[in-house]
């Protein structure tokens, strides 16, 4: 119990950091501590595959693409959007609707002190096993389908990103097939290289 | 049962702030001088900040990681329970990483890993 | 424990992996080698072989016994679906053979992504439960969302791929709740116990909110009204070449999904999901033709009458989902759109140049007295989709709405049939700017022998399904079977 006062502690600390906190870095940060807080909390409750998938997939994974998104875009903590003003009622609205239904949840449905043996038995082992015999067993294809996904995204990702060399290369045949004696077409307008 | 492990962030956890509170109580007080606060002491002054924007190619850097960082995933249950099978798990696991590895060699090739 | 599935043969699985192999060899050559023409080939064999594989799971669909358990469905229909995606992906490869969206120098990826797309919407025909389903979705669009906005420096064509991505993303959003929300209520990926469990039972609130999440996901990728905006937007700000692919192996691949969830996942027991695909249905026929009569250029035209003929789709998903008419009307169609509706976008790649301004009528007038062959092609192929006899729209129509009679949904063939008195109207605005107004320019056409070979397959395919139908219904439905229209 006190372990468990102690992560959840460090969780809300975390999300409530995550949309006090001004600047982005900061707040993807505080993110950071909330998701592996969270990981401890699934070890606590005996479900270590789902703590290594949230290591591995969430603070790692996602993070890295927060973190990138942040960096890539420059944002700093000013001067939020002003078309967005809606956003922030609609964000404390929907929290508080979220709020409340778990609330009615509860209200009509108490969680009891869980039985460690009840935990023990939903994740026996660490969580993993279940997994696994499903996914090696009638759902193997799957498991290959999904290395074929993961190559479709590497391949559209690069040959997305990668055309640039080949546009200048072919602004220039384009400049060179209209007989302009230009030795670089001049750049599209808003096409900066660093450009997301 | 992990209260060993608590124990352990306990320790970290002191021997972090402690390393921080000794030094700043034992340490010389020195006013910060203007050539501390700069990101590098001597040489060229730096120009800007890092705040700019950065070319997309760091961040295909950071979805080709993601796609590998996926696949790592996908070994853990394969791991647990490989000894109840372990020709049977070997070949798909290869063939997984095959699949994946023309992407990599891909990759590689195309040069999307080179820094110019 | 660890049980493998019953049928760990490749037999089953040969297209999809032999797209597989032909994408990877294609990828790694094309790293060696920056030549369009070499990936181009690779594709047009691997898609050859693929073909092979394909037509042997039609003729024999038990040749293989089970493959991969319940997760791999061979059957007349599958296989069928998989053959009209290997005929699109070919004409494709053919159509943007001398294209310059294939042949950027340093971009090898073109032709590697077409065939993992058709390796997606392969897996997504013969799926036996949502996993697959989904994985294939995803492989699909993934690839389709990047070819879309291939073209560079063209805003309409970033706009279009940022456009299908973030649409496409949200619906695949929904899909996958819908599934969730399903197995939440079944317990079961798999299409056979989904509609085991709900025909057990009265199916809770779950279970009709997971079938409709799943109809809104499928209807997405399928262009039902009102799900149906980016599909103009999108076939006129993709290079011409990938919106003639997508517009027919996107829409056979998901139309096969959906033939397959609502003929198997959910049971003639449960009439609301029926009723919302019926409603779906009614709003894509209304809203489809009516777009199609306001648009002036081919390419929007073209797009507004893709949602139109996914109503005429819908029409015979919903009987063939009940039971009440055979799932081959909807395999004979999806082929017979892949033909025309190809062949269509072919010509208008050849007239257009992929030249972004050049999507007007203006561009067709004196199609005819210029270029004869490729204007007689064109007739041909919106003929055809307007559904004129003896040319294979005309069946497709036919037999839709015949499924649709026999179903008991009365109302929505009549609907149909005004429908198409109403789709002669837009196609014939073509025909007539082609034959009867005066070119106000000289026409110069793409110079690309290969695609000139796309529109006369499409063509031959075209005519050859309205003059000989059974073929097709027989190898599909099993030997002996012949298209009836008439009870």
């Amino acid at each position: 119990m006190l372990a468990f006062a102690a992560i959840a502690t460090v969780m809300l600390i975390g999300a409530i950091g995550v949309v006090t906190l001004r600047q982005p870095v900061h707040a993807a940060l505080s993110l950071v501590g909330t998701l592996l807080a969270l990981a401890i909390a699934y070890v606590q409750l005996n479900a270590g595959f789902l703590a290594a998938i949230q290591v591995i997939v969430y603070a790692g994974a996602i993070m890295v693409l927060f973190l990138f998104v942040i960096m890539l875009l420059a944002l700093d903590g000013e001067a939020p959007a002003p078309s967005l003003t809606w956003l922030r009622p609609a964000a404390w609205g929907a929290g508080a609707l979220a709020l409340v239904a778990v609330l009615a949840v509860l209200a009509r449905d108490p969680i009891g002190p869980a039985s460690p043996a009840a935990l023990l038995e939903v994740f026996a082992g660490s969580g993993a096993e279940g997994v696994a015999d499903q996914l090696f067993g009638p759902m193997v294809l799957s498991f290959h389908l999904v290395g074929v996904l993961l190559l479709t995204g590497i391949v559209a990702a690069v040959g997305l990103v990668q055309r640039r060399a080949g546009q200048a290369a072919e602004a220039r045949a384009r400049a060179g097939r209209a007989g302009a004696d230009a030795p670089d077409a001049p750049p599209l307008p808003g096409r900066e290289p660093v450009e997301v | 049962m992990y209260t060993a492990l608590f124990m352990l962030f306990l320790a970290a956890g002191f021997i972090g702030v402690a390393a921080l509170a000794i030094t700043f109580v034992t340490g010389p007080k020195k006013t910060p001088q203007t050539a501390t606060l700069e990101a590098y002491e001597a040489g060229i002054p730096a120009a800007g900040d890092a705040r700019e924007r950065f070319p997309i190619h760091f961040y295909l850097v950071a979805m080709l990681f993601i796609i590998f960082d996926l696949e790592t995933a996908f070994f853990y249950p394969l791991a647990i329970r490989f000894q109840e099978a372990p020709q049977y798990l070997f070949w798909n696991a290869l063939v997984f990483v095959a699949i994946l590895g023309v992407g990599y060699v891909y990759v590689l090739r195309r040069g999307v890993l080179d820094w110019r | 424990m660890i049980v493998p599935p019953d049928g760990l043969v490749l037999g089953g699985i040969a297209p999809a992996l032999t797209l597989l192999v032909a994408a990877a060899t294609a990828l790694i050559l094309g790293t060696v080698r920056a030549d369009a023409r070499q990936g181009g080939a690779v594709a047009l064999l691997g898609l050859a072989a693929a073909a092979v594989f394909a037509v042997r799971n039609l003729v024999d669909p038990g040749a293989h016994g089970a493959t991969f358990g319940v997760q791999w469905v061979v059957d007349g229909a599958s296989a069928g679906l998989a053959v009209a995606i290997l005929v699109g992906t070919f004409l494709a490869v053919l159509l943007s053979w001398d294209a310059p969206v294939a042949r950027v120098g340093d971009r090898p990826e073109f032709h590697p992504l077409l065939l993992l797309a058709a390796t997606g919407g392969i897996a997504m025909v013969h799926a036996g439960d949502f996993v697959v389903l989904l994985l294939g979705l995803e492989i699909l669009s993934l690839s389709v969302y990047a070819l879309s906005a291939w073209r560079t420096g063209v805003r309409e064509g970033e706009e279009a791929g940022m456009k299908y991505f973030l649409l496409g993303a949200f619906a695949s959003a929904i899909l996958i709740y819908g599934v969730a929300l399903t197995y939440g209520a079944t317990g079961a990926f798999d299409f056979a116990s989904i509609g085991a469990a709900l025909a057990a039972g009265a199916p809770g609130p779950l279970a009709l909110l997971g079938g409709a999440f799943v109809l809104v996901g499928l209807g997405f990728k399928v262009s039902f009204a009102p799900f149906h905006q980016w599909a103009p937007d999108v076939y006129t700000g993709a290079p011409t070449p990938v919106t003639a692919f997508m517009s027919v192996v996107v829409k056979v691949a998901a139309f096969g999904a959906l033939l397959r969830v609502a003929s198997e996942a959910w049971p003639a027991t449960v009439p609301s999901l029926d009723l919302m695909l019926a409603i779906l249905v009614a709003l894509t026929l209304v809203v489809g033709n009516l777009g199609a009569l306001l648009q002036s250029g081919a390419k929007r035209m073209l797009g507004y009458s893709a949602v139109a003929h996914a109503g005429y789709l819908g029409l015979a998903v919903l009987a063939a989902g009940q039971g009440l008419a055979s799932p081959t009307t909807v395999v004979w169609y999806l082929l017979a759109y892949t033909f025309m509706n190809l062949g269509a976008f072919a010509v208008t790649h050849l007239v257009m140049h992929d030249d972004p301004q050049g999507d007007r009528i203006e561009a067709w007038q004196g199609l005819g007295a210029r270029k004869p062959g490729l204007a007689i092609a064109m007739t041909l192929f919106l003929f055809s989709l307007a559904g004129f006899p003896p040319l294979a729209g005309f069946f497709g129509k036919a037999l839709a709405v015949r499924a649709a009679f026999d179903a008991g949904w009365s109302s929505l063939a009549v609907l149909a049939l005004l429908a198409a008195v109403v789709a002669v109207v837009y196609y014939t605005r073509f025909v007539f700017a082609m034959w009867f107004a005066r070119a106000p320019r000289a026409i110069e056409v793409a110079p690309s022998d290969a695609a000139r070979w796309a529109v006369g397959l499409a063509a031959a395919g075209t005519v050859a399904m309205g003059l000989f139908p059974d073929v097709w219904y027989a190898l599909v439905e099993g030997a002996g079977a012949a298209l009836a229209l008439v009870p």
